[in-house]
């Protein structure tokens, strides 16, 4: 009968119509993820950077310094000493890529200067800074930062106040530091405390205490809050700002009054650069106010300049008694040696 | 002299219209039927023939028709002599070919009149 | 045998409603849904793009401010992949580039690029523009409109469908269940009853219908009764018949040879109409023929033409002549009427020139009129010309008006008018005769009625004259009246139409 088929057909319509709807709805969805194209700041030339700053401070600093300045910057980041081996077996065999440095080792711009490879430049920020601060026309520092010790405080109550303190039976095992062949801090504490508290002191520590070593400040930010270790004997104030200020965790820094080893990042220009006109103006812009505004503000580090103000929540420069070494020379002669014996005193345990 | 051919059957009818004509200076001969009435008028082609329309064997208004056949008696005047009875025909008189008419009973001047108007 | 029932109209309406209702849903619900989706779709985009804007300046400000560029990108890619955006471009305070993102292989036409200002603690450290796609937008709407019209298209096919069903469960099937019922129902089978058991109209209407049915049958019942007795009447009505029925037949039989003879008599009476008619115009002729020698002859004597004759002789032929003539007229006025009352009297229909009649009748009449020593004037009207009629018939009766006007008039005059009125012809004769008494107008048309006995040359006072003038003119379509004064005179009209 005709009325049946029809409704058949019908029916058969209206399911058409709605299967169409939903293909509308669903179909369409798109078969492929267009290409997408990144361009970036169009810079006309380049400066290459080698330098000991985290990588990610280091592209931001560099992106500020490209958008100022259309000049791109080619970091060449690492830790301080080797960066600073790179440097100096390319300086050895002929010809270094680098056009700025800025590493933490005083000792290897001393070292070059008396080499006659930083180019020397007046630049019109030297005049800002402190003379203990710079070596005119040949470096200044860009970046300081103060050693100090730090502790959760939420798990330690009693944290050591003296570098001395650290040789207390009850921090035993519980002691941590960063490992002197790459941290250029490290090395620098150990200089500065050997020559303040003596060879003793870091003997003891080093061959009694069991400290742990860890390779980045984070990572012994990290043990800390772990609880593998209770206190760091060795941990840089800037990275107190970050964990405490910043991140709000519960590492607290310990300041002894005997004094806190300050660290310096000079940076300078290399002779044999290929780019002079652009590092002058990188080496301007890391000295400027902007450029150290922004150091301060990516790193934390203490800006030896007197028109950027402190951080609030870890000591000013001044309020700090700061340990240098004596002999900024021989700070940098004695690296090998010391470091040896940082690692043959490690090896003694009793 | 004049000759008129008088076709009628009656007898003092005849004698009648011969009276006149002639008394007219007119020559008369007679038929006394239809029939000799069409044969004297091819035969003796007279000026003028009187026909009384009541005739035997053939009436007069088909021997008018009959003598109009004949070419030469084409134009000859024929007067029909009608009875009262029969006047309201006047079509059928003038259709028979007639020239014109008289009717009965017959008036001498008025005879004569008729017959001067057409010889 | 059955039919196959059909209700094609209703059916054909239902379908034909439903299929309206249904598409005029369709069409009107996916026209508001078109405008309302596209409208609202258009705002919501805006209001996307504001909050993409505000998102994605909100996100950039902490980048910019510390020269993260790293995540700059990253930001700024992973807002590429929202299918409306297909570029943005970020820039520092100074306007210079820092990132530009861009979808490849998207047209970067017809674009809605939105500039947006980064600000910081209330400084501006950057801006950002970012392409919409216009095309992307469109391609939503359109995939939405479809997917509602066409789901509401297939929504309204199922109710429509539905619809239909109802309706048709309703109203069409109960309808095809009636009509079944009736079929089976015939003047044997009253018993049947339609099943519809419902509490709606339909329903009433099957209640009523099988009401209806019952009483039907009962009556069907009484009338069986009836029609038995009928029959049974029939049969005695009938057998009542037959015999009347043979009376009739004998009563016909005696009808019928009764007609038979009245035919046979009548047709002895045609014969012996039809005789007498032969014979008289046989008689008038024989009679006629001798007359008129008579009258020839003694008109040749008088005319002088056989001779002289003296006054004595003249004055006894002529009365001779006038007798012939008289009689003569006797005999003709005898035929006429006749003729008349038998029906065989024929009228001509001809144009001729009723002056000229008239004249005619004038001059016959004027030397009785000189010597009688009466005027006669004559008044024709100037339209008087050509009529059709019988003009022997007209002059008879002007001749007859005009000689009684003569004979019964000894001094004055006669005046004859004649004029046009209403198509007819109207003649009157008037004299100062006379006259006729009141008492006597009323017959002097009938035959045979004369009211003084003195002799015309006409008829000679027989008094068939204004009988047979007055057969004329109603025969010629037209009428004739007296006027008279006693000793004052007449006056006769009569009037006879143009055309016959």
């Amino acid at each position: 009968m005709n009325k049946l088929s029809w409704v058949f057909l019908m029916i058969i319509f209206s399911g058409l119509c709605f299967s169409l709807s939903y293909f509308y709805i669903t179909g369409g969805d798109n078969k492929s993820k267009p290409e997408i194209v990144v361009e970036t700041t169009p810079t006309t030339s380049t400066v290459t950077w080698y330098t000991s700053v985290p990588q990610r401070h280091a592209e931001r600093i560099a992106n500020a310094f490209r958008i100022e300045t259309g000049i791109d910057v080619n970091i060449v980041r690492n830790s301080t000493f080797i960066v600073r081996e790179k440097l100096m077996s390319e300086i050895k065999n002929g010809k270094t890529e680098a056009d700025v440095i800025t590493i933490a080792d005083i000792g290897t711009f001393i070292e070059l200067k008396n080499r006659g490879l930083l180019m020397e430049y007046d630049s019109p920020h030297y005049k800002d800074y402190p003379k203990e601060y710079k070596d005119e026309g040949y470096w200044a520092v860009y970046a300081a930062f103060g050693i100090c010790m730090a502790h959760d405080e939420i798990r330690i109550e009693n944290p050591p106040q003296h570098w001395t303190d650290l040789l207390d039976e009850r921090w035993r095992g519980r002691i941590g530091l960063e490992d002197i062949n790459t941290a250029g801090s490290q090395y620098g504490q150990y200089y500065i405390l050997r020559e303040e508290l003596g060879v003793e002191f870091w003997k003891d520590l080093l061959s009694l205490q069991e400290p742990k070593i860890y390779y980045r400040t984070e990572e012994l930010a990290n043990a800390l809050l772990e609880g593998e270790i209770d206190i760091a004997a060795e941990f840089s104030i800037h990275i107190v700002y970050s964990y405490s200020i910043k991140k709000e965790t519960p590492i607290k820094g310990i300041y002894p009054e005997e004094g806190i080893p300050l660290i310096f990042n000079p940076v300078a220009i290399i002779n044999q650069t290929d780019h002079p006109e652009e590092a002058k103006m990188f080496l301007d812009f890391l000295l400027s106010q902007k450029g150290q505004e922004l150091m301060q503000g990516l790193t934390y580090k203490y800006s030896v300049l007197e028109s950027i103000s402190h951080l609030e929540g870890i000591p000013s420069l001044d309020e700090l008694h700061i340990l240098q070494p004596k002999n900024a020379t021989n700070y940098a002669r004695k690296r090998d040696e010391y470091i040896y014996e940082f690692n043959s005193f490690l090896e003694e345990k009793q | 002299m004049r000759r008129i051919l008088v076709v009628e059957d009656n007898e003092s009818n005849i004698y009648l219209m011969k009276f006149i004509l002639e008394k007219n200076g007119f020559e008369v001969i007679v038929a006394k039927d239809g029939i000799r009435g069409v044969e004297m008028a091819k035969q003796e082609k007279p000026e003028l023939i009187v026909m009384d329309i009541q005739l035997p064997k053939i009436d007069g208004y088909e021997a008018t028709k009959r003598i109009r056949k004949v070419p030469e008696l084409k134009d000859i005047p024929v007067i029909a002599v009608t009875s009262y009875a029969m006047t309201d025909d006047r079509e059928k008189t003038l259709k028979a070919g007639c020239t014109d008419y008289i009717e009965k009973p017959i008036n001498p001047e008025s005879f004569i009149n008729i017959v001067k108007k057409y010889i | 045998m059955k039919e196959r029932l059909k209700f094609n109209s209703l059916k054909k309406k239902t379908i034909l409603f439903v299929f309206i209702v249904t598409a005029l849903c369709t069409a009107i619900s996916a026209f508001i849904v078109s405008q309302v989706v596209e409208d609202q779709m258009m705002d919501e985009y805006e209001i996307d793009k504001e909050a993409t804007v505000e998102s994605l300046s909100y996100s950039l400000v902490p980048m910019l401010g510390l020269y993260d560029y790293k995540q700059v990108e990253r930001a700024i890619t992973s807002y590429l992949t929202y299918e409306s955006v297909v570029s943005i471009a970020v820039f520092d305070d100074s306007g210079t580039l820092i990132r530009l993102a861009t979808k490849q292989n998207v047209s970067i036409e017809d674009l809605d690029v939105k500039k947006c200002n980064i600000t910081s603690n209330d400084k501006v450290i950057g801006s950002f523009e970012i392409g919409f796609s216009k095309g992307y937008i469109t391609k939503q709407i359109h995939t939405t409109i479809g997917a509602l019209v066409f789901g509401l298209m297939g929504f309204f096919v199922l109710l429509g469908l539905l619809l239909y069903t109802f309706m048709s469960r309703s109203i069409i099937n109960p309808l095809e269940a009636f009509t079944e019922t009736i079929k089976e129902m015939d003047p044997e089978n009253l018993s049947m009853r339609v099943k519809v058991h419902r509490k709606d109209e339909i329903g009433t209407l099957a209640a009523s219908f099988n009401q209806m049915a019952e009483n039907l049958e009962k009556s069907h019942r009484r009338l069986q009764k009836a029609y038995d007795n009928l029959e049974q009447k029939v049969k005695e009505r009938t057998k009542k018949l037959s015999d009347s029925q043979k009376a009739l037949v004998n009563l016909l039989e005696d009808l019928t040879s009764a007609k038979n003879e009245l035919e046979r008599a009548n047709l002895q009476l045609e014969k012996a109409s039809r005789f007498k008619s032969e014979f008289l115009a046989n008689m008038s002729h024989e009679l006629r023929t001798p007359l008129n020698s008579i009258i020839g002859f003694t008109s040749i004597i008088l005319q002088g033409m056989a001779g002289e004759i003296n006054e004595e002789q003249k004055k006894q032929l002529t009365m001779v002549h006038d007798s012939a003539k008289h009689l003569l007229g006797l005999i003709s006025g005898l035929l006429d009427l006749s003729k008349i009352e038998s029906g065989k009297m024929a009228y001509a229909s001809e144009k001729f020139n009723i002056r000229d009649t008239i004249e005619d009748a004038l001059g016959m009449v004027s030397p009785m009129i000189e010597e009688k020593g009466l005027k006669l004037n004559s008044e024709i009207s100037e339209e008087v010309r050509y009529i059709y009629s019988d003009e022997k018939k007209v002059k008879q009766i002007l001749i007859n008006l005009l000689n009684n006007a003569v004979k019964f008039t000894d001094s004055g005059q006669i005046d004859l008018k004649c004029r046009i009125l209403n198509n007819n012809i109207e003649i009157s004769v008037s004299d100062t005769g006379i006259g006729i008494k009141k008492d006597n107008i009323e017959f002097i048309f009938d035959e045979f009625r004369q009211i003084d006995g003195t002799v015309t040359r006409e008829y000679g006072g027989t008094g068939l004259g204004l009988s047979i003038s007055k057969k004329f003119i109603e025969a010629l379509g037209g009428s004739i009246w007296c006027e008279s004064e006693y000793s004052k005179g007449s006056k006769f009209t009569f009037t006879i139409p143009l055309r016959r």
